[in-house]
């Protein structure tokens, strides 16, 4: 009988698969199920008698349905003294996500004591207390202690699976395709829950009596499979018999389907229309008293908006003022801009400008800083240049003080000495011999020599010293010297020519001298055979010649003769002092004449020298500066 | 040699001895000179007139003064000598015998209109005769 059984809850399972969408949907209807074929009635009556475990028959598919189906099952022999209390009954799932959606989807038209059924998934043990019942199963192996120990007093249903037996509430197995349960008294009695007789007379109540009746069913399963196979040749004939029918059946389904369907939606739709009614006229009074709140408020706040409205107008006046004033600001502000832009402009080329003359007064600074330097530089040599300036002046003067002192003082006695050689001449005499008296007369001749030197010596210190320059006519100064010269002249023929001589910036005396001694050596220096011609001339020459100055001009004065020249390598020794070429028996003269013409020219800022050629005559020529 | 008919009496100041010496032998055969007194020295001149000025017999008629002179020279002695009463000097003449052509020396001599002359040394018998025509004149 067991195998038959196995064997068609096998064939079933077939069945179900082709069969599942029909089935799902008008599983819970009551009316179709007579209508249902006599064949899967029988089969169902099996099951149920047999494993009196599956309480109630429901058409269990899959391992997972056949399992929350149990479930339910087993809580509906439960007792909740509460259960009054609850709106809906809440079923915990500790376990695989399949068993709570299995779970959940039975449960969606199924009610337990007339009340909705919610499934969960319980993360944590502290929602234990939320749940009616709570469904462990041991896959993720929760520890059972904690879960009894968190429902302990709570009501709380633990139904768990494939934990040892006794070992929760309840506890189930799954032994084949179908499954059984332990019961433990104590923890439901802790949990101050009853159970119905029928639950605990059906349960396994150790594991002997469940493993002799695994045995008993194991030997029994045997039997039936012989039988089974005998009939299952009978069965696969009415098997095609079963599938026609089933395809006549699936035709009536459809179309009950299709009426039953109009038909339910018919009537769900007037019934809710009829409550949906009474819910409206109740929202509609609570919306009109709401309402009236709604519109004093309303009311309220208008009043609120109008005074804010007034606010707002004043504010819109002066944000008009303001405006306004804005406007004139951004006018003016152009305005400024306009003028910012052109100093921006005046700025800019400020700043071009002003970088430009940095630069040129940092090339200015550097230029003053070299030039600085350099002034100092020349500053220090123009003090050493006029510090031994000063030194050469003092110098020049102490020379020339020394000069004329020693000249001076050397006068005294020589004049000492020629006075007494006069007084001896003149009252002494007759009373030396021969020899005394020409001795006298060398002691007379060597002192007027002497006298004659020191004061030329005397004269030439004293040239020079005078520095007041003035206008000097050339032609009379001539005139007046040859007519002082008369008696020189006359003795020795000499002709002296000049013509068209200037006037010249300098010291008269000097001049003259100058022009003395030149004329005096023209007509001492001759051939006694040649009369003397002397001939002066001048004319306008330019020297110096250079970038800053320009040329400077110069009145060049030529004195020749036709005297008895000068050889070139005494060019410089002739105008040294007291230089003498010839004896005193040829010429006479003390040799200071050209020292004086040099010292005289030179005082004038001028030039001597001379050209000569032996036995042709001397040309003396000397420059004087036109301005002085 | 005579050509004044005064008796002139003449006092020569001159550091220089030679100088005074030979002063004195050209003064000497001047017969228009009745005596003549040398001194050294500016300040021994000084005492000599404080002595002799008094007495219009000793007082000289002419003063040949020399300027370049040791302590005291030819100037700083004008200086004192103008400083006498003026009623005892007014009749003396001073004559400067100097070798000096120093421009300063001369145009001292130029700023001093009392003097008589400046006779550049050294004075012989010519020159004295004109400063003696000179004083006559």
């Amino acid at each position: 009988m067991d195998g038959v059984i196995r064997m068609l809850n096998n064939y079933f399972k077939y069945l179900i698969d082709d069969m599942r969408l029909a089935i799902v949907a008008f599983k819970n209807t009551a009316i179709w199920f007579p209508k249902y074929v006599g064949l899967l009635l029988c089969m169902f009556l099996f099951t149920v008698i047999s494993y009196g475990q599956d309480v109630k028959n429901d058409k269990v598919t899959s391992v997972d349905e056949q399992r929350a189906v149990m479930v339910l099952n087993l809580t509906e022999e439960v007792k909740w003294s509460k259960i009054s209390q609850i709106t809906t009954f809440k079923i915990g799932v500790m376990g695989p996500d399949t068993i709570k959606n299995s779970l959940s989807k039975i449960s969606k038209n199924r009610r337990i004591f007339e009340k909705l059924i919610q499934v969960d998934r319980i993360n944590k043990l502290e929602d234990i207390k939320n749940y009616n019942v709570v469904y462990v199963n041991s896959t993720y192996e929760y520890l059972l202690k904690s879960i009894l120990e968190e429902s302990k007093g709570l009501e709380v249903l633990i139904i768990t699976e494939g934990y040892p037996t006794n070992s929760s509430m309840i506890n189930m197995v799954q032994v084949d395709d179908s499954y059984k349960y332990d019961i433990n008294r104590k923890y439901i009695r802790e949990a101050k829950l009853k159970i119905t007789p029928i639950l605990a007379g059906h349960a396994v109540t150790s594991k002997e009596i469940k493993e002799s009746l695994y045995k008993k069913t194991e030997q029994k399963l045997y039997i039936a499979t012989r039988e089974n196979k005998e009939q299952k040749k009978i069965i696969e004939s009415q098997i095609k018999t079963i599938g026609n029918q089933i395809n006549a059946i699936n035709e009536k389904d459809e179309v009950i389907y299709i009426k039953d369907y109009s038909l339910k939606t018919l009537a769900l739709d007037s019934e809710l229309k009829a409550k949906q009614l009474a819910e409206n006229l109740n929202l509609e009074r609570e919306l009109e008293k709401r309402l009236d709140e709604q519109i004093n408020q309303i009311i309220d706040q208008q009043n609120e908006i109008d005074s804010v409205n007034n606010e707002i107008l004043n504010h819109k006046r002066t944000l008009e003022i303001q405006t306004s004033n804005i406007k004139e600001k951004t006018a003016i502000l152009e305005e400024k801009n306009i003028i910012i832009d052109t100093q921006r402009k005046h700025n800019i080329i400020l700043s071009i400008l002003s970088g430009l003359l940095f630069i040129a007064c940092l090339s200015l600074l550097f230029a003053y800083i070299k030039n600085k330097k350099l002034n100092t530089r020349l500053n220090v040599q123009h003090k050493e240049i006029k510090k031994q300036s000063v030194l050469l002046t003092s110098k020049n003067k102490e020379l020339e003080q020394f000069a004329y002192i020693a000249s001076h003082d050397l006068q005294e006695p020589l004049n000492t000495v020629s006075s007494f050689i006069d007084v001896l001449n003149e009252d002494y005499y007759s009373q030396f011999d021969g020899d005394g008296q020409q001795i006298l007369g060398f002691i007379k001749e060597g002192s007027v020599r002497m006298k004659k030197l020191i004061d030329a010596l005397l004269q030439y210190s004293r040239l020079g010293r005078s520095k007041v320059f003035e206008d000097v006519n050339c032609m009379p100064l001539l005139d007046v010297l040859t007519a002082d010269l008369q008696s020189t002249i006359k003795d020795s023929e000499a002709e002296i020519s000049y013509k068209d001589l200037p006037i010249i910036k300098g010291n008269e005396v000097e001049l003259r001298l100058l022009f003395q001694n030149l004329i005096t050596n023209g007509i001492k220096f001759r051939d006694p055979n040649v009369k003397p011609r002397i001939n002066i001339e001048c004319t306008e020459i330019s020297e110096g010649e250079d970038a800053n100055n320009g040329a400077e001009k110069y009145w060049k004065f030529s004195v020749t003769d036709n005297g008895i020249g000068i050889a070139t390598e005494y060019q410089d020794r002739v105008f040294a002092i007291f230089q003498r070429l010839h004896s005193r028996l040829e010429y006479e003269g003390s040799g200071i004449g050209l020292a004086h013409c040099k010292k005289i020219v030179e005082s004038h800022s001028g030039k001597i020298w001379f050209t000569s050629e032996k036995g042709m005559g001397t040309t003396f020529c000397f420059s004087l500066p036109m301005s002085a | 040699m005579s050509i004044v008919d005064k008796q002139l009496r003449i006092l020569f100041i001159d550091d220089d001895k030679a100088t005074n010496f030979l002063n004195k032998h050209i003064a000497k055969k001047n017969a228009s000179v009745s005596s003549t007194v040398l001194v050294d020295s500016a300040f021994e001149a000084i005492d000599y007139l404080e002595k002799k000025i008094v007495n219009p017999e000793d007082r000289p008629d002419i003063i040949f003064l020399d300027i370049n002179m040791p302590a005291m020279n030819g100037w700083e002695f004008l200086d004192v000598f103008y400083k006498i009463d003026s009623g005892l000097i007014k009749d003396i003449e001073i004559v400067i015998l100097s070798s000096s052509d120093d421009p300063s020396d001369i145009n001292q001599f130029k700023s001093r209109n009392t003097l008589l002359d400046f006779v550049k040394k050294p004075l012989d018998s010519k020159l004295f005769n004109d400063v003696l025509l000179k004083v006559c004149s």
